[in-house]
């Protein structure tokens, strides 16, 4: 049997591990705030963040508070497969502003790098020191549900010990996440 | 295939064994003002209400499902579509609005011309996405889950793309120069590729190849630079080969001329003891053509594995990396059984599949 | 000098999002990379930005930024050099 470690859901301003509620900030608040504020709350020293655009910071909470376990798990083999709607939409629409006239045209390598929605795998890589596969998806809705097959074969046929898998998305200020991490427990072929 | 060279997979591949490139010389692209060196497309295929790159992937997949005669409205078929940035030329064609800019409704608009029977999978994994795709592509089909599957993988050359990799210094003002010591830096292509992957022969060939399993490794080392050590092409390669009892005949790498990209891939391929295999890149005919790329040269390595003909690594002169490669200097004739095709990309995302006659 | 030290500061604060540092934080003559301030690859591309944005400073060459970009005090002192001459 395949075993729920863990999941993490982020929505309304608020963070819930395992359906409780383990964070939250007044839904006025809007933008940036929330996620800094949440950042601040985990009490690590990670600068990095900071250069992290949304759908990214989003993520990072997300698998810092999947991750947040008394347990030394070794997630070298983890697989990561996250999804959302909007790809970096937010972050591309940025990048664009930097290039929009030929008077004012400076674009941001920082802002640049953030214009692919795999990025976020990347970052929480980085983070945990994973290196399974990676991929990221384009669904419309965010329950994975459009990515029944992906789980499927990951879960019957993936070398892998756990998989982080999940959606994520930051829209008008707001931010939504679900992430999972399974235990893959498989039948030997 | 469409891509600045030909239309068809067998003509791009005639094309590029005569050392034909597809890369031009230009003055700037819209605002992008300095000079570049890129693989433009010279007809944009545009039709009805359809995009640049909708009319492109339409035109791709009606050409390889007629080929293959397999039908996208049939439960048993699949559609996967793998972009970095998909219609993200509409933003600079002031439709700055246009539902299009998502690759959500860039699929949907796809699957419904074609009638598919499922929504189609949608991939964008930074350079690796075509490649991504293919793996894909290869596990549902032969777990039974499905009897064809289209893949199509296309990326335009922008002024949003052009500025990016401009503000990372990374553009060649002169033909790209990959594994070459005088490397220095990338050209950007466009293109768009189509190929079906399914469990049946193909009739009319006589030689037929079989997708053998991908697999993918993150470098958790940083999100632009390429690892080293070369950590994660390593592990993929490792894992890919794993389960391989022979030897590849060659490896089409990603090379994209790079500084820190063609090391890294040569520091990987070393330490997986592959560094005698013959190798190359295709970027100097086509430029890194991002989310099409791996799947662009996967399907004309595939053409070069069934003609025996190994592609010389258009740009190359003199070894400039510190774990020199058997790198293939010129087209040639040879004797050839299977071949390793990796990508690596943006976000220490890495992958490799093998391909082999059977 | 000092005033464009103190520019600078608030200006890398910015420009790189070091959110957590202070100008007073940041020593002049410290490394802005390695073990200094800890800056990164992309950070040393955005300093090249900055000096093209607010100084309309171009580098002949982007190995130059090495030397350039060694601390705020040789930040300070290029774009001082290339205003004056």
């Amino acid at each position: 049997m395949n075993h729920e470690i863990r999941n993490v859901k982020i929505a309304g301003n608020k963070i819930y591990v395992n359906e409780v509620e383990v964070f939250a900030l007044p839904h006025e608040m809007k933008g940036d705030a929330f996620l800094n504020e949440a950042f601040k709350n985990l009490e690590i020293s990670y600068p990095k963040f900071y250069k992290m655009d949304n759908l990214c910071k989003l993520g990072f909470l997300a698998a810092e508070h999947l991750f947040i376990t008394a347990d030394k798990v070794d997630h070298r083999n983890t697989i990561v497969f996250l999804s959302n709607k909007n790809s970096s939409l937010q972050t591309d629409r940025n990048h664009f502003e930097k290039i929009r006239q030929s008077e004012s045209y400076f674009p941001s390598p920082s802002i640049f790098v953030y214009t692919l929605p795999n990025i976020v795998i990347g970052e929480i890589c980085i983070r945990h020191k994973i290196m399974g596969e990676g991929a990221f998806f384009l669904s419309e809705n965010h329950n994975f549900e459009d990515l029944n097959d992906i789980l499927e074969y990951s879960v019957n046929h993936l070398p892998c010990k756990y998989l982080l898998y999940g959606d994520l998305e930051t829209e008008n200020s707001e931010h939504t996440a679900h992430f999972r991490l399974l235990e893959l427990k498989k039948k030997h072929h | 295939m469409i891509t600045p060279i030909a239309e068809g997979g067998e003509n791009n591949f005639k094309s590029v064994i005569n050392n034909e490139s597809g890369l031009k010389p230009y003055n700037g692209f819209g605002n992008f003002k300095e000079k570049l060196f890129a693989g433009i497309l010279q007809n944009e295929y545009t039709f009805g209400n359809f995009s640049k790159l909708e009319s492109l992937m339409i035109r791709c997949i009606k050409d390889s499902i007629q080929k293959s005669g397999i039908e996208l409205n049939d439960p048993k078929s699949l559609l996967i579509l793998a972009t970095t940035k998909g219609n993200i030329d509409l933003l600079e064609k002031h439709k700055e609005t246009d539902p299009g800019l998502l690759i959500t409704e860039l699929g949907k608009t796809i699957a419904t011309y074609f009638k598919c029977y499922h929504k189609p999978l949608l991939i964008s994994n930074a350079c690796i996405s075509g490649l991504s795709a293919l793996i894909w592509a290869q596990r549902l089909v032969t777990s039974g889950k499905y009897d064809n599957i289209a893949v199509v993988a296309g990326d335009l050359v922008s002024e949003f793309v052009l500025s990016g990799f401009h503000s990372f210094n990374a553009l060649s003002p002169v033909e790209c120069k990959p594994f070459d010591e005088n490397r220095n830096g990338i050209n950007l292509g466009e293109a768009v590729v189509s190929v079906v992957i399914s469990m049946n022969k193909i009739p009319e060939r006589e030689t037929q190849s079989e997708i053998l399993p991908g697999y993918g490794s993150n470098d958790a080392n940083h999100i632009s630079g390429p690892s080293r050590n070369g950590e994660g092409l390593f592990r993929s390669i490792t894992q890919t080969l794993g389960s391989f009892d022979g030897i590849p005949s060659f490896i089409n790498a990603h090379g994209t001329a790079t500084l820190y990209n063609d090391e890294m891939e040569a520091k990987a391929f070393t330490r997986a003891s592959l560094q005698e295999i013959p190798v190359n890149s295709l970027k100097a005919y086509y430029g890194h053509t991002l989310g099409a790329s791996a799947l662009l040269e996967f399907v004309l390595s595939d053409y070069a594995l069934r003609n025996n003909t190994l592609i010389g690594s258009r740009g190359y002169h003199k070894s400039g990396l510190e774990n020199p490669l058997n790198i293939i200097k010129e087209s040639k004739s040879v004797e050839i059984t299977s071949f390793l095709k990796t990508s690596s990309g943006f976000g220490g995302t890495n992958a490799s599949i093998l391909c082999r006659k059977v | 000098m000092e005033d464009l030290i103190e520019k600078l500061k608030l200006q890398i604060i910015d420009q790189l999002n070091l959110a957590e540092v202070k100008p007073e934080d940041i020593d002049p003559g410290q490394p802005l990379f390695g073990d200094g301030l800890g800056l990164d690859s992309i950070d040393a591309l955005e300093l090249i930005v900055l000096l093209e944005k607010e100084y309309g400073l171009k580098l002949d060459k982007p190995s130059d930024g090495k030397q350039i970009f060694h601390s705020i005090n040789s930040m300070a002192e290029f774009i001082r050099s290339q205003k004056t001459s």
